[in-house]
């Protein structure tokens, strides 16, 4: 028997409407996520990348059954999370936990950190206090904080340590998966780094999955197995990381690439993408990247391409794989 | 005698907890078509710099030293000569397009602000040359836009908009204050060559702050590393990439996630790391404000002015370090496994 993935998307459709601008007219429509697929093995880890408005964060609060889908499943363990009750959905909660952008607002600035860090404790699990406190020690000292920081209030810590009692939060209900919008975005550099190993060693040591949303393309690659490069709403390349960066097949993921600034000193004469990204209201039919593309065709704008296997594992969205 | 000459700068703010010394005792010159990269992390002082130049900074902030243009000295002028120094002959690119421009007002009456008020054109004459500087930042259809309100563009468009009130008044010194942050990283890469054109094809001088030493080594001549409000590092950027020469620099290229490294499983999966945090600026060490993280510091170093070494002297790359052959020993094994 093949393993069952710890998050298996299926087709995940969401769109928003948007509020009624005209009587004669439909209200317009934010196409979200169209038809997203994934999944993602025991204690691996996906990257989604992608510019602002690509879709990445829908996706990652769909997965967190956090929105209602508007077509296609999340399955998480094997489980369906669409159309359980309020209490049963609670129930799974604990096996799949986030941590959020931003280490400022996501932490209740009027709770000290023992209750921030036991809170879903309290609300997933029934444990006694000496148990629960426990928990919440066990899980401080692994995020590499002291003891004693669990009688502090947020403000008493930097970016860094903020968002490291996010993780622990994340981590005290012993999550299978963890969900991460955009981990190390608010950080400077050097406390960036010690964030992003401190992901790494969770990882290797409790064998959790992570979801891992980014911007950031040199993020991804350090702390995820798989790539996934999503534009408008689609994933439009989907691979090994090491194997996405080293030869990216689709013309978007290649603009993304190369637009990186890299540590080289001296001005790059470089392709660059021209526009902007599309409005995701109203997506052509074609290819959403058409009208950025480099190498566009009048197929392009005629059909949709859809992910195919380029490689092993290594699939691209594109007319022009080949 | 340089455009811009800033000679031993100091910003020292009146906070609750004590006076912070956001710029500590900072010297350098910038002449027309030089471009300088200021980076470093939050609370570095880099924009408290900027501010200072600008003579835009919060009330309890008090400057000493000097900050010369065109051999005038700036910390001197009142605030009346001041306004006719700020937004005409230095200007600056903010960082956040979204919040910077003003959102009841139209793009076209916030571009041809500057050129009302400093180079007394007329309303036709300056909305002429707002057309023409809204084409040169690649504004599509601009003479439409300028009845535009901000929230009508996009990120891109509006930090092109802030390129061109910047531009307005064609100064000498543009300061651009981390003016792709905020912004996608296809985005980034048009907005950095624009400013890069343009700064190249009037021949002014500019001043980008970043803390993306990538961004900073793709766009200019001369790089500035500050640490705690003091510079620690300072060269032409080819030689300073080459010898990264301060243990912070050092660290600080060492902790970035570069792109093919491999991936998590391959070389280098893990990512060298600054022991420690960015410290708060009221309680820096007196003498080298690194000192508490530093892994070749010793007991003097946190007491003592760290002494300035020149790294390669032709070119002007110099290190305020009291331990620089320390840190160049330690440099020199980092190279050999690149």
């Amino acid at each position: 028997m093949t393993e069952v993935p710890v998050v298996n998307a299926i087709d995940v459709v969401r769109h928003y409407t948007l509020p009624r601008e005209s009587l004669f007219r439909p209200p317009a429509v934010v196409q979200a996520l169209n038809g997203v697929s994934f999944s993602i093995s025991r204690g691996r880890s996906l990257g989604v990348v992608g510019e602002s408005g690509c879709g990445k964060s829908t996706l990652a609060r769909c997965v967190m059954a956090l929105e209602p889908l508007d077509g296609g499943k999340v399955e998480i363990e094997g489980a369906h999370l669409e159309g359980l009750d309020v209490n049963a959905l609670r129930d799974k909660r604990r096996h799949f936990q986030m941590v959020f952008q931003d280490p400022f607002g996501s932490l209740d600035p009027r709770q000290k950190v023992a209750r921030i860090v036991a809170e879903p404790l309290e609300a997933l699990e029934k444990l006694g206090k000496a148990e629960r406190l426990e928990r919440v020690a066990d899980v401080i000292a692994s995020v590499g904080l002291k003891p004693a920081d669990i009688d502090k209030f947020p403000h008493e810590f930097s970016g860094g340590q903020r968002q490291r009692i996010a993780i622990a939060r994340a981590l005290v209900t012993k999550p299978t998966l963890i969900v991460a919008d955009e981990p190390v975005s608010a950080l400077d550099v050097s406390v960036q780094a010690q964030v992003l190993n401190l992901l790494q060693d969770l990882q290797d040591q409790f064998g959790v999955t992570y979801l891992m949303i980014s911007h950031d393309l040199a993020v991804v690659e350090y702390v995820c197995d798989e790539v996934a490069v999503m534009y408008l709403g689609s994933i439009v390349e989907h691979g090994p990381a090491a194997e996405v960066f080293a030869n990216p097949v689709h013309p978007y993921t290649r603009a993304l690439l190369e637009a990186v600034p890299q540590l080289v000193p001296g001005r790059k004469k470089r392709q660059r993408l021209s526009g902007n990204v599309q409005s995701p209201i109203d997506l052509p039919v074609g290819c959403a990247f058409a009208d950025r593309c480099p190498q566009v065709e009048a197929r392009c704008r005629e059909a949709r391409p859809v992910l195919e296997e380029v490689a092993s594992g290594h699939k691209s969205a594109c007319f022009l794989n080949n | 005698m340089a455009l811009l000459e800033v000679k031993n700068l100091d910003v020292t703010l009146a906070t609750s907890r004590g006076p912070a010394r956001a710029v500590r005792n900072l010297s350098f010159d910038l002449d027309r078509g030089q471009t300088l990269g200021i980076v470093g992390e939050s609370g570095c002082g880099k924009s408290m710099t900027a501010l200072a130049l600008l003579g835009l900074l919060p009330e309890n902030g008090v400057t000493t030293g000097s900050i010369n243009l065109d051999g005038q000295d700036l910390l001197t002028l009142n605030e009346d000569a001041m306004c006719g120094v700020r937004g005409n002959r230095i200007s600056m690119i903010f960082q956040e397009p979204m919040t910077s421009l003003n959102p009841l007002h139209t793009i076209g009456r916030q571009v041809t602000e500057p050129m009302l008020i400093h180079q007394g054109m007329t309303r036709d004459q300056a909305r002429d040359e707002a057309v023409r500087l809204l084409e040169r930042v690649g504004i599509a259809s601009a003479a439409q836009r300028l009845d535009s309100f901000p929230h009508q563009l996009s990120g891109g468009q509006r930090q092109r908009v802030m390129i061109a009130m910047a531009l307005s008044c064609k100064p000498d010194v543009l300061i651009a204050d981390e003016p792709t942050t905020a912004l996608d990283v296809t985005i980034q890469g048009q907005i950095l060559d624009l400013i890069a054109d343009i700064v190249a094809e009037a021949g002014m001088a500019l001043i980008l702050i970043s803390h993306d030493l990538g961004v900073i080594a793709e766009t200019v001549d001369r790089v500035l590393v500050m640490y705690g409000g003091a510079g620690v590092e300072t060269g032409p950027t080819a030689s300073l990439f080459e010898h990264l020469a301060h243990p912070y620099t050092q660290g600080l290229f060492a902790a970035v996630p570069k792109l093919g490294s491999g991936g998590r499983r391959g070389q280098g999966a893990r990512l060298a790391t600054i022991p420690g945090l960015v410290p708060e600026l009221v309680d820096l060490p007196t003498g080298c404000t690194f000192a508490d993280r530093c892994n070749i510091a010793d007991g003097q170093c946190a007491g003592t002015v760290p002494t300035v070494h020149d790294v390669a002297e032709d070119a002007g790359h110099r290190v305020a370090c009291l331990k620089p052959d320390d840190a160049k020993r330690q440099f020199a094994p980092a190279e050999a496994g690149r």
